[in-house]
């Protein structure tokens, strides 16, 4: 599984993703101690379907989907700083309201946008492989303040979460902290959502930490056990989705519970048997598990180039690169963009002379914002530099018109 | 209209105490000096963690006026032992340094004075073997304790509990009320807290706050003990009657 020709395949498939999937693990497994500490485990679920229906929402009226994801999501954080302690119902039950509310309103607005069912499964499931430049930065500026601000208020954050009228006799301003908590929490959901999706973001939140307050002793080694387990389920998930040809995300969120799994066996196995035995049988469980995740290697991909030609394309995008990318021949029919928007992804890492042209008439026929960024984002990722164009306006607005002539100038 | 004492230190005129503007309890006087030991005593409802709560500044007055020297000097506050959540991996220890947080900052270490004043207190809750012990793994009663540790160690003169004793058996009750008699004995900290059962104060408290119905007073604890002693005995006569007939 960690062979030098697999880590360069991970690498060059990666690239970007790879610091992003790291920097998510890790503060996600941090916030989610204490998610899983204050039992507000349903918030994660919450704000990660919240998040991807602020990325739909965002797609669909041309914004930036960040912008979208931590609009909703912060306005969730305001609803539940509203103390309901009092109130005829409790927070739970708002926050169940407000999943239903956004799951279903996700699915109604990708289903109106045209966006087919594979953009709806990466929009809600997302992708790391998805990874651009651009989420890297966004997933950098918002978790390492949000990292920050865990290290910097650990100690007030903690009392508050504990014994949060003590902390409040005592001068402590709990609200203050937990509200500064959530606001975090909110962002570093709504930067993750559009790679992670929902369900990677709420395994981040739960699992590891989970896994590792079973094993702890002291909070700070079980944030540490938390990040641990959350980037060696990462590390695992990819290098298998790698070489088995399957969903990176899944695949994490699969292994992060086997982790929990094992951290659960340990527990009743060092209660009845010796701390050594029972850690060698979990040992061997482990094993077993890398065994069986090493032996999932699709076989023509394990038989594939040596090292130094690491170009792995997976089945669907092989498939993808070698069919034409062709628009329907009448002016009236509806374009599969999602299936187009594939194909011209999947040439344009093989072959983009050929397919620029495409690029171009693809750009021209007003493209849905999801699929419009995707062709835009696979053109700056060939450029290496940023191109302009704005999904509010038709094609033919002057500054998309200007963009187009550019591209047709380029070789 | 009552005359404050020099040494008191709460004060409740015609306090109104509730939430959501519906009133629990009306016309609370009450005068507490520093050293005191006081227990609140009432059924279920009739305002007991609701007038504490108030007292902390947790809940505004409805009416009336509080006056409490907490803008100085907090107090300690221990809530009931269910509130605090054993899934948390901190040990004895580390609750009872949370105390200092407010002293410590972010992310100043207990200098040795402080760490001293930690251990003596271990030692005389007799945690000492414990402190090192996860909330998970300790008693109910030594949960209390190490919660009252924590109250004491942030300098706090005056503890306000909310029924300490609740889910301990009766042993361990005994022993809490009796810690909380010496620290206020010992040490003069005022000790406020809300206690259903007379028993474990006997001999300890002579008077009680007594909140019931929507009235309230300090009473001497005899008294109470003869009217329970009294409903007791014609509860027992009115058995008897019913079964002769």
């Amino acid at each position: 599984m960690f062979n030098l020709t697999t880590l360069e395949g991970i690498v060059s498939i990666y690239g970007g993703a790879l610091p992003a999937a790291f920097l998510m693990a890790a503060t996600f497994s941090v916030f989610g101690v204490f998610v899983v500490l204050k039992r507000m485990v349903f918030i994660g679920v919450t704000l990660s379907e919240v998040a991807a229906f602020g990325v739909a929402f965002a797609l669909v009226h041309g914004l930036p989907p960040f912008a979208g994801a931590a609009l909703f999501c912060l306005l969730v954080v305001a609803i539940l700083a509203y103390p309901y302690e009092f109130t005829r119902l409790p927070r739970d039950t708002i926050l169940g309201a407000i999943f239903i509310f956004a799951s279903g309103m996700s699915i109604l607005l990708v289903a109106r946008s045209g966006f087919g069912l594979e953009k709806v499964k990466a929009i809600l499931y997302g992708n790391l492989l998805f990874a651009s430049n651009t989420d890297l930065l966004t997933i950098c500026a918002v978790m390492l303040p949000a990292l920050l601000a865990i290290w910097l208020f650990y100690r007030p954050i903690l009392y508050s979460f504990l014994d949060r009228e003590s902390a409040i006799t005592l001068g402590i301003s709990a609200w203050r902290y937990e509200l500064l908590f959530f606001v975090f929490l909110g962002l570093t959901v709504a930067a993750a959502s559009r790679i992670a999706g929902v369900m990677l973001v709420f395994c981040y939140l739960v699992v590891p930490a989970a896994t590792a307050l079973l094993l702890a002793r002291h909070l700070l080694q079980g944030m540490l056990l938390a990040v641990l387990a959350a980037l060696f389920a990462t590390v695992m998930g990819i290098a298998t989705s790698y070489q088995a040809d399957l969903p990176p995300n899944q695949l994490i969120a699969v292994i992060s519970c086997a982790f929990l799994l094992l951290a659960l066996l340990y527990r009743q196995l060092r209660n009845r048997l010796s701390r050594s035995l029972a850690a060698g049988i979990i040992m061997m469980a482990f094993g077993c598990i890398t065994w069986f995740l090493d032996s999932l290697a699709a076989p023509e991909i394990a038989a594939a180039p040596a090292a130094g030609s690491c170009t792995i394309i997976t089945d669907t995008t092989t498939k993808a690169a070698e069919t034409d990318i062709r628009l329907p021949d009448s002016s009236n029919a509806t374009p599969d963009w999602a299936a187009l928007t594939e194909t011209f992804e999947a040439r344009m890492a093989n072959d983009a002379e050929k397919v620029w042209h495409d690029a171009v008439e693809l750009l021209q026929k007003n493209p849905p914002p999801f699929f419009g960024e995707s062709i835009i984002e696979a053109l700056e990722k060939h450029m290496n530099q940023k191109i302009f164009w704005d999904f509010s306006q038709p094609a033919t607005a002057p500054q998309n018109q200007k963009t187009i002539d550019w591209l047709q100038k380029k070789p | 209209m009552m005359q404050p004492d020099d040494d008191s230190l709460i004060i409740c005129r015609n306090l109104a105490i509730g939430y959501d503007n519906e009133a629990v309890a009306e016309k609370i006087n009450l005068e507490i000096r520093k050293g005191e030991f006081l227990p609140f005593i009432g059924p279920n409802g009739s305002g007991k963690t609701t007038l504490l709560r108030t007292i902390l500044g947790l809940l505004p007055p409805l009416s009336g006026e509080l006056i409490h020297p907490f803008s100085q000097q907090p107090p300690g506050y221990v809530p009931q032992i269910s509130t605090l959540d054993r899934l948390y991996p901190v040990t004895a220890r580390e609750v009872i340094t949370m105390g200092l947080y407010p002293r410590l900052g972010l992310w100043q270490k207990p200098d040795r004075q402080m760490r001293e004043q930690i251990d003596s207190y271990l030692q005389r809750f007799n945690l000492q073997q414990h402190a090192e012990r996860t909330l998970n793994e300790l008693s109910g009663g030594m949960r209390q304790k190490v919660m009252i540790a924590r109250a004491l160690v942030s300098g706090a003169e005056v503890l306000i509990m909310d029924e300490p004793a609740a889910g301990l058996d009766e042993q361990s009750e005994f022993d809490l009320i009796e810690l909380l008699y010496r620290l206020a004995r010992e040490e003069q900290k005022t000790v406020l807290f809300a206690q259903h059962s007379l028993d474990p104060i006997i001999g300890l408290a002579n008077e009680v706050f007594r909140l019931y119905q929507g009235q309230s007073g300090r009473l001497p604890l005899y008294a109470l003990l003869s009217a329970r002693n009294l409903r007791h005995i014609d509860k027992e006569n009115k058995n008897v009657q019913s079964h002769h007939s």
